[in-house]
Order: C-alpha cells, then sequence, then structure tokens
C-alpha cells in the first residue's frame, strides 16, 4: 500500500485536525499515535513524507527514525526545541523542523515542495463536501 | 573629623614634663642669681660702709687738735676760740662746753649756732656725758629738710667736765648729685646717723626724698663712725651681676618651654601619623567588609537569578503545554474558514478573526515562554559576524518607514552561533519596535581592543535611566503585547558565551544603544 503523508502524533485533537487539513488538500494520510505504530505503517506502506512530533509515550520520534534506514523525507513537527545532539542524530534523514503550532497554510507550502500528490488527486472541495 | 584634631595625652604629658622642668631651671637659675645678686649687694654696701665711717672718722681730725689746745690751756675759752677760728673757718659750729649738773653750758663757740652761757638740750647733753677719747656721734636728727649731725670728745681729751663738740646741717639729698662716684654709682644707699634705718636720722642719701631704700628687699650694713655704729642701707640701681646673668633664667625659660612645644609638636606629628595609619588599616577593613558586603550581594543576586531560573523553566514547562492545545485550535480555525468559506455574517467573520487573531498571540506568547529556557551550554565556534548579521536582518524585515543601516567590519567571536543569532535578532526586534512610526536603526560591529562590540542603535525614545535595569528582568515590558523575555534572554545568553551586555545612548543621542560586547576570536582580514 502507499499513501501520501503518514502523521505521527500522540495528541488526538492535533493528529486528527491536522489530517482533515491534510486531506482537505488532497493528500492520502496515514496516522499514527506513537512510535511503534509509527514504524508498523511504515513497514506496510510506501509513505511519500512523515510529520514526525518528538515526544510521545512509546518509541518517541527521535527512535522512530533510529530505526529507519532509507526513510520517506521527515519533516519533524515538535513543541520542543531540538538539541544539538538531535539534530546530529537524526543528520539528513530531516529534512525541516517546524516549531508548533505551525500555521497550516505554512505547512501546506512545505508540503508542497515534498511530496508528489499521488496519481489519483482528489479535489479539496471534493475532499471537503 | 574630630578625632583627628585632638591632642594626643602623650603630647601633652611630655610636653608638661619639659615645660615644667624648665620652670624649674627658671626658679633655681633666678634663686642663683638673686642669690649671687644679693651677695654682690651685700659686699658692695659693705665697702659703702666702710667709706662712709671712713670719710666721718675724719671729723675726728678737727676735734682732735681742739681737744689737745683745750687740755693745754686748761680749759681756756679763748684760747678754743682762736683755735677753732683757724680750724673750722667759721663754717663749722665749734662748740667746748662745761657741764653743770646734768647739762652743759656753752664756754665758748664758733659758728652761728651757738652762743656763750648758752644751756644745751638734754639730748645733747647727753652726748657729751657720753663723750669720751673716741669720737662720739650724737644721733643724726633730720628734720624733714635738713639734716644735723654732733660729733663729740670728752675726757680724758679734755680735763674733766669739759667736751668739746662739732655740728654741723645739710641738706641730706645734696649727696644725690654726687653719686655718680663709688661707691654710690651702683647703689641707692642712705646712711642714717643711727644703727638703725630711720628716716629721723637721715644723714645722707643717694636717692630724692620720696625714693629712700627703707624698705625690704635692701641690704643694711653698719659702719662704725668713732664709737658708734650707723646704718648703711642700699639697693642695687640695676642689676648687679650684669644684663646676661639676670636675663639668662628668662632664656631658660623660654628655651625650655620652647624645646616643650618641639617635642610636643614631634610627638603629636608622630602620634597623628601613627593614628592615620590606625585609620588607614580602618579604612582598608572597612573596604574588605564592603567587599565582602558586595560578595554576598553578589550571592544574593546569584540565588535570585536561581529564582529566576526556575521561573523561566517553569514558563518554559507552559509554553510546551500550551504548543499542543494551541496547534488543535489553529488547525480547527483553519478549517472552519476553509468550511465557511467568505461568510456572508459580517459578525461571523468578525468573531473568527478575533479568535485567528488572538490564538497568534498565544502562539507567540507559547513561543517567547519556550525560548526564556535555562540555555544549553554555548557550543562555540568562530563565528564570522558580518554573515550573521545579514542573515539576521533577512530574517526580520524591517518595517515600513524605518531605515536600517548595516555596518560590519570582518571579525569573528568565539561564541554559539545560534545564540548569537537569537541575541541579535531580539535587539534588532525591539529597535523595530522602538522606532516604530519612523526611524533608523544601525545593526554596526567593531572592534575595540581585545572586543568585539555588536551595537544595535535606534532613533527611538530611548531608555530610561531608571530603567535601565528593569529591562533585563524577565518579564518586564512596557509593549501591551510584549513578553518582556526578549532583553533577558539576551542577558542570558551573551553571558553564557562570555561577553556582556549594556546600555547606552543612541542614535541622535535619546534613542537607544544597546552594546554586546564579547572577547575577539579570530581576526579576518577583507
Ligand atoms: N530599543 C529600545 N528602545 C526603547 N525601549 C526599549 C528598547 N529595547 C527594549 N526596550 C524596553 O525594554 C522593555 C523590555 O524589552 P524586552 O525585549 O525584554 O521585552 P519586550 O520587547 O517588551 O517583549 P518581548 O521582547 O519579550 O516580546 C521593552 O518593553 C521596552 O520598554
Ligand atoms: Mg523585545
Amino acid at each position: 500500500m502507499r499513501t501520501d503523508i503518514l502523521i505521527v502524533e500522540d495528541e488526538p485533537d492535533v493528529r486528527s485536525s491536522l489530517a482533515d487539513i491534510l486531506r482537505q488538500a488532497g493528500y492520502q494520510v496515514e496516522e499514527a499515535g506513537d512510535g511503534v505504530e509509527a514504524l508498523a505503517v511504515l513497514a506496510t506502506h510506501k509513505v511519500g513524507a512523515v510529520l514526525l512530533d518528538l515526544r510521545m509515550p512509546r518509541c518517541n520520534g527521535v527512535e522512530v527514525v533510529d530505526a529507519l534506514v532509507d526513510p520517506p523525507p521527515i519533516v519533524v513537527v515538535s513543541a520542543h526545541q531540538l538539541t544539538d545532539s538531535d539534530r546530529a542524530r537524526m543528520g539528513r534523514k530531516v529534512v525541516a523542523v517546524l516549531k508548533k503550532p505551525v500555521p497550516p497554510a505554512q505547512l501546506l507550502d512545505r508540503l508542497a515542495a515534498i511530496v508528489e500528490l499521488t496519481p489519483e488527486p482528489r479535489l479539496p472541495s471534493a475532499e471537503a463536501q | 573629623m574630630r578625632r583627628a584634631s585632638r591632642v594626643a595625652p602623650l603630647t601633652v604629658v611630655v610636653a608638661a614634663v619639659i615645660a615644667a622642668a624648665s620652670v624649674a631651671g627658671f626658679y633655681s637659675f633666678k634663686n642663683s642669681a638673686d642669690q649671687q645678686e644679693r651677695t654682690l649687694l651685700e659686699s658692695e654696701t659693705s665697702q659703702a660702709a666702710l667709706y662712709v665711717g671712713t670719710v666721718l672718722s675724719e671729723v675726728g681730725s678737727i676735734l682732735d687738735p681742739l681737744a689737745s689746745v683745750v687740755s693745754l690751756t686748761n680749759g681756756s675759752p679763748s684760747a678754743f676760740t682762736a683755735h677753732a677760728r683757724t680750724v673750722g673757718g667759721g663754717l663749722l659750729n665749734l662748740v667746748l662746753a662745761e657741764r653743770h649738773g646734768t647739762t652743759y653750758q656753752v664756754q665758748s663757740a664758733v659758728g652761728t649756732r651757738y652762743s656763750v652761757g648758752q644751756t644745751l638740750s638734754a639730748a645733747i647733753s647727753a652726748t657729751l656725758a657720753r663723750a669720751g677719747a673716741t669720737l662720739t656721734p650724737a644721733p643724726v636728727r633730720f628734720n624733714g629738710k635738713t639734716t644735723t649731725a654732733l660729733f663729740a670728745l670728752g675726757p680724758p681729751l679734755v680735763p674733766s667736765g669739759l667736751a668739746v663738740f662739732t655740728e654741723f646741717s645739710f641738706s641730706p639729698f645734696i649727696a644725690t648729685a654726687v653719686t655718680a662716684a663709688k661707691p654710690f654709682e651702683l647703689l641707692k644707699a642712705a646712711v642714717y646717723g643711727a644703727p638703725k634705718a630711720n628716716e629721723a636720722n637721715l644723714l645722707v642719701a643717694t636717692v630724692p626724698a620720696g625714693d629712700l631704700p627703707l624698705h625690704s628687699g635692701e641690704v643694711m650694713a653698719l659702719s662704725t663712725v668713732g664709737n658708734a655704729k650707723w646704718a648703711v642701707v642700699a639697693e642695687a640701681r640695676s642689676p648687679l651681676i650684669g644684663a646676661f646673668a639676670r636675663q639668662a633664667q628668662y632664656i631658660i625659660l623660654g628655651l625650655g618651654l620652647f624645646v616643650a612645644l618641639l617635642v610636643g609638636a614631634t610627638i603629636e606629628v608622630l602620634d597623628r601619623r601613627q593614628r592615620y595609619a590606625a585609620r588607614l588599616v580602618e579604612e582598608r577593613t572597612a573596604d574588605l567588609r564592603t567587599t565582602l558586603s558586595d560578595l554576598q550581594t553578589a550571592q544574593e543576586a546569584l540565588i535570585r537569578g536561581e529564582r529566576l531560573t526556575a521561573l523561566g523553566e517553569m514558563a518554559s514547562v507552559i509554553g510546551h503545554e500550551l504548543r499542543n492545545p494551541l496547534a488543535a485550535v489553529t488547525n480547527a480555525l483553519y478549517l472552519l474558514r476553509a468550511k465557511l468559506g467568505d461568510p456572508a455574517d459580517p459578525n461571523l467573520e468578525k468573531h473568527l478573526s478575533m479568535v485567528e487573531r488572538e490564538t497568534a498571540k498565544a502562539s507567540t506568547l507559547a513561543e517567547d515562554l519556550t525560548a526564556f529556557v535555562r540555555p544549553r551550554e554555548p557550543q562555540k565556534s568562530a563565528v564570522e559576524l558580518p554573515g550573521l548579521v545579514t542573515e539576521v536582518v533577512e530574517a526580520t524585515p524591517a518595517p515600513a518607514n524605518v531605515v536600517l543601516e548595516v555596518e560590519t567590519e570582518p571579525l569573528s567571536v568565539q561564541a554559539d552561533r545560534r545564540q548569537l543569532a537569537e541575541v541579535l535578532t531580539n535587539l534588532v526586534a525591539n529597535a523595530y519596535a522602538a522606532v516604530n512610526g519612523g526611524g533608523t536603526v544601525r545593526v554596526a560591529t567593531h572592534r575595540r581592543g581585545q572586543e568585539v562590540e555588536m551595537s544595535v542603535e535606534d532613533t527611538g525614545p530611548g531608555i530610561d535611566a531608571d530603567l535601565s535595569d528593569r529591562v533585563f528582568e524577565p518579564f518586564f515590558t512596557t509593549k501591551h503585547d510584549g513578553t518582556g523575555l526578549g532583553l533577558a534572554i539576551v542577558r542570558r545568553l551573551v553571558e553564557a558565551n562570555g561577553g556582556r551586555v549594556t546600555l547606552e545612548d543612541g542614535l541622535d543621542d535619546h534613542g537607544a544603544r544597546v552594546v554586546v560586547r564579547l572577547p575577539v576570536g579570530v581576526l579576518e582580514s577583507s
């Protein structure tokens, strides 16, 4: 299976509202509530990009990145400042670090540059109905 | 200071001892001088007395031949008269008297005073009765104007019952005219025709009537006149032992007091020096105490700083915890807005934009709170300043009507690049806010000795001097939408990087100028 974007976020409200926005923008979205779930999705899907929160209950964001050998582009979206050692650890696998709360328009701009939409894009207006 | 001007007790004691010693010296010298003076006066007076005795005994040489004539002629009055005329020359009263009972009668006389047959007074008769072979003076009589002296000779020089005498009167003060002669040149002297100094017996004086030496402090000597003793009383006209000897005592006193003063002053100076040293020690001790209390203050400031740090950490945690709710709200708002499109109801639109605006503010606040966390250990590297400045000013665009001037020297400092960027961003943001509505902001980097100055100045209203410390406190702000964390973060980061921040006067001398000074890193040549 393939999907455009995987949202890894432990906070359900944040996760679902973000998923709605992305779907409305035409992306295919998968959701994961922690690092373990995220790794499961990544094992079964071909993912276009990952929106990754860092602080999560089971298996945090940095560990997820560590576990991936050749991951899709990762965008870190976190309430926390990255320490320099975190940065060094994640290295090139992370393409951007965004601070919560990210204005949705800005996030969409970033993602547009990273992810190609899937072959059968749906119009945002159609999704919104 | 009152304490410094007080004379030391030691000074007083030493000066007093020396002064006392010199006063004692003065008196002992004065005593010995007085003693010497008196001895001298006594010898002078004795000499004078001897002289008087000698002179008066000459009277005997007048009377002696007359007595012989009387004896040879067995009391012939005519022979006496004839002879007396040749001796006395009519100036002296020369008398031959004969006893009749208890009184004497004049037998023969030359001079104006006595006449033959005259009965002599009891006083004179008493003298004549006592008269013998040696010259016998009657007590001299002074009536206030003239002195009368009488000298007599009696048996066995003349036949028994007879006596010869001479009497003369004169002013005792005639002598004042001739006192330049020895031995009276040095003395105020008076000779009394009696063994005691009694004005009634004044014989002769070398001073005017009112100035007779009769009083204490005078020296009396007795001179032998015939068989009588007459008093010679004298005092010195001027010190006999010489001016220097007389004044030596004063010289001693003066010198002594001077030395006392000198020694006193020396001791005082030494003492003051010592007191000065003591005061110096006191001051140093006070300085030390001040330093200690400064240290204590610094320690308290540190503790306060710790408290602020704790506060900052709490703020940071709150900031974090706000982020997720804010993210959810932001997302939901976005979805709402997308669903509503451009709502026809203006009220709905008004409320929606208010929520959006306030959510944005809350997001900024959360951002600031997060930033105010205890800084990580700075990871220093050579930070090239012109590049850093460019990066920051590009990321923080100047508002309309604000002119930005950048003036950089090719310098680098050893610092944490990201922290330095945060510092500069905060300063530039403050400057833009200050000149809001138009003005100039200048960002400059310069080298000053071993330091690099990075300054951000503006033409805004400046920062009040009494606020210059408070603006660095976290949460101090004068802006309605400020958090008051900007400068607190700036100071914390700069100090963590080994530098310091100061406020100075800015452009057009009322704006603000914030200067960050850091130790110089590698100097790059352009
Ligand atoms: N360039 C300046 N000119 C005049 N006043 C200034 C300037 N910079 C700072 N201040 C004063 O110092 C106060 C504290 O500044 P600080 O940067 O710490 O907080 P803030 O700017 O008010 O809020 P924040 O930076 O957290 O958004 C400001 O509110 C302002 O009164
Ligand atoms: Mg500020």
